[in-house]
């Protein structure tokens, strides 16, 4: 059982059945767009467990699941055996650096599950000078401002607003969080004088940082380690000359 | 009108070094330097790194993609017959592209942010590595040499971890910009089947029945389905139109 999980062939078969199934979902997504409407609009499963009635057209996202919690316990289990295998202080960055390229997607598929399960995204409407009741949160829109930067070719927002009687200011690419909560300036109108307000909780998006950082931490150990060095590659030349 | 020219001119220069010998190498010598030039007088006219729609972006991977016939024959010692055959073709093919792109000159304020300009930093190094990867695959079939198997080999590599760099930077950007570090678009979808498939490509090559030949198709055939994924999905699949 272990030797499956471990080996080659297996995450080779997975991997490719993953990429047939993601194109599969490129074609059913644009023919359904009523359907895959809300999709990004609340976390994956509470979307899947709405429409429930449309398997014939989500099937695939149910494999692609599957396959990924697959690729999540291979990753770990092939992880584990290299460290345990192959690991020594000599050497030790050439062996652990693509571990922790492993573990870094560990992280991600785990920030996506989350994501998925947990959490909730709310589009608030304001005006100037309205109060909304959001999830616990009060927020109140105390000021607008608009304004166009040169080369920009549509107009920026900022709003000030208050959230729970503490003001914040939010801009594109700015947002407030608030014990966790994400505060984001989707959109705002000069002449109705009101902005979109997102309101995201998204307890993925912590294992996505860890995911990210551990990406890097991994990535730049396989840059030093392959830049000077022929790798796997070496050891075929020689097979070839040898 | 004249900068459409000016890219027929350069493009047409590349075309020309096809035939190879010193006027092919001087041919070569001066689509880029042209080339070069209008990147640099489109950062110049805009005002910032010319990355940040669909028309520049190719023509600065085409760029990078004919610098690397100068790495190649520097310091992989690829014969320049060889280089001449193929890198133009890529060159020529991608700034083709950059032809039929709408221009716009000028930046969505969603754009405007560090995080983007990372994302798309990276994508475009990543893009032009995975070019020069299928190119060392063609180098391969033509002549078996290991060297440009492991030229391919860590084109990719290096390529999938720019790539991935750049999928970072994108999400950092997205999140926060809309609240989503992932969305369920055609679009995301094939942005995620060329990073898996580069992915099947690496670990494949840890199996000795994909050494040489098949390991050098699979580095090839990489090279559609990354064109696909950046120029054909919106028009063909119907994905959410992009500037960049």
């Amino acid at each position: 059982m272990l030797r499956f999980f471990l080996s080659i062939k297996t995450y080779l078969w997975v991997t490719g059945i993953s990429i047939g199934v993601f194109v599969a979902g490129s074609l059913y997504i644009p023919r359904n767009l009523a359907l895959f409407s809300g999709i990004n609009d609340m976390p994956l499963l509470k979307w899947l467990l709405m429409n429930n009635s449309s398997l014939d057209r989500l099937f695939w996202i149910y494999i692609l699941i599957g396959l990924m919690a697959f690729l999540w316990i291979s990753s770990l289990i092939c992880s584990l055996d290299a460290i345990i295998k192959k690991a020594t202080w000599k050497g030790i960055v050439r062996v652990l650096s693509p571990q922790i390229l492993h573990l870094a997607i560990i992280f991600v598929l785990l920030g996506h599950g989350v994501s998925a399960v947990a959490g909730y995204k709310q589009d608030v409407p304001m005006k100037i000078k309205d109060s909304r009741e959001v999830k616990g949160f009060s927020m109140r829109i105390t000021d607008l401002e608009f304004f166009k930067n040169p080369g920009e070719n549509s107009t920026r927002w900022r709003v000030h607003i208050e959230i729970n009687n503490e003001p914040h200011l939010l801009e594109l690419g700015s947002p407030a969080f608030y014990n966790g909560v994400g505060f984001f300036a989707k959109s705002a109108q000069e002449k109705k004088q009101k902005a979109i307000i997102g309101v995201i909780y998204d307890p993925g998006v912590l294992w996505e940082i860890i995911g990210a950082l551990t990406f890097v931490i991994g990535a730049a150990g396989v840059f030093l380690t392959k830049v000077n060095e022929n790798s796997y590659l070496e050891v075929r030349k020689g097979e070839l000359h040898g | 009108m004249i900068e459409l020219l000016l890219i027929l001119l350069f493009i047409s220069f590349y075309g020309l070094s096809m035939i190879g010998d010193r006027k092919g190498i001087l041919f070569f010598l001066f689509g880029f330097l042209l080339h070069a030039g209008y990147i640099l007088y489109r950062a110049f006219f805009l005002g910032w790194i010319p990355v940040t729609e669909r028309y520049d972006i190719l023509l600065v991977m085409a760029l990078l993609v004919a610098l690397s016939l100068f790495y190649l024959y520097l310091y992989k010692k690829v014969p320049l017959k060889m280089l001449m055959d193929t890198i133009p073709l890529f060159v020529v093919l991608l700034s083709f592209f950059a032809v039929f792109q709408e221009r716009m000159d000028s930046i969505d304020p969603n754009m405007n942010s560090i995080w983007f300009y990372l994302y798309i930093i990276f994508f475009i190094l990543g893009f032009s590595s995975f070019t020069v990867s299928a190119i060392a695959g063609i180098f391969y079939l033509r002549e078996r040499s290991v060297l440009h198997e492991m030229t391919q080999y860590r084109a990719a590599l290096f390529g999938w971890l720019l790539f991935s760099f750049s999928l970072i930077g994108g999400s950092v950007w997205f999140y926060l910009t809309y609240g989503s570090y992932w969305l369920w678009t055609a679009k995301e979808l094939w942005i995620t089947v060329v990073w898996f498939y580069y992915s099947f490509y690496l670990h494949s090559r840890m199996m000795s029945s994909f050494f040489g030949k098949p390991a050098a198709i699979l580095g090839i055939a990489g090279f559609p389905i990354l064109v696909f994924s950046y120029l054909g999905v919106t028009p063909l699949l119907g994905s959410p139109w992009s500037q960049f």
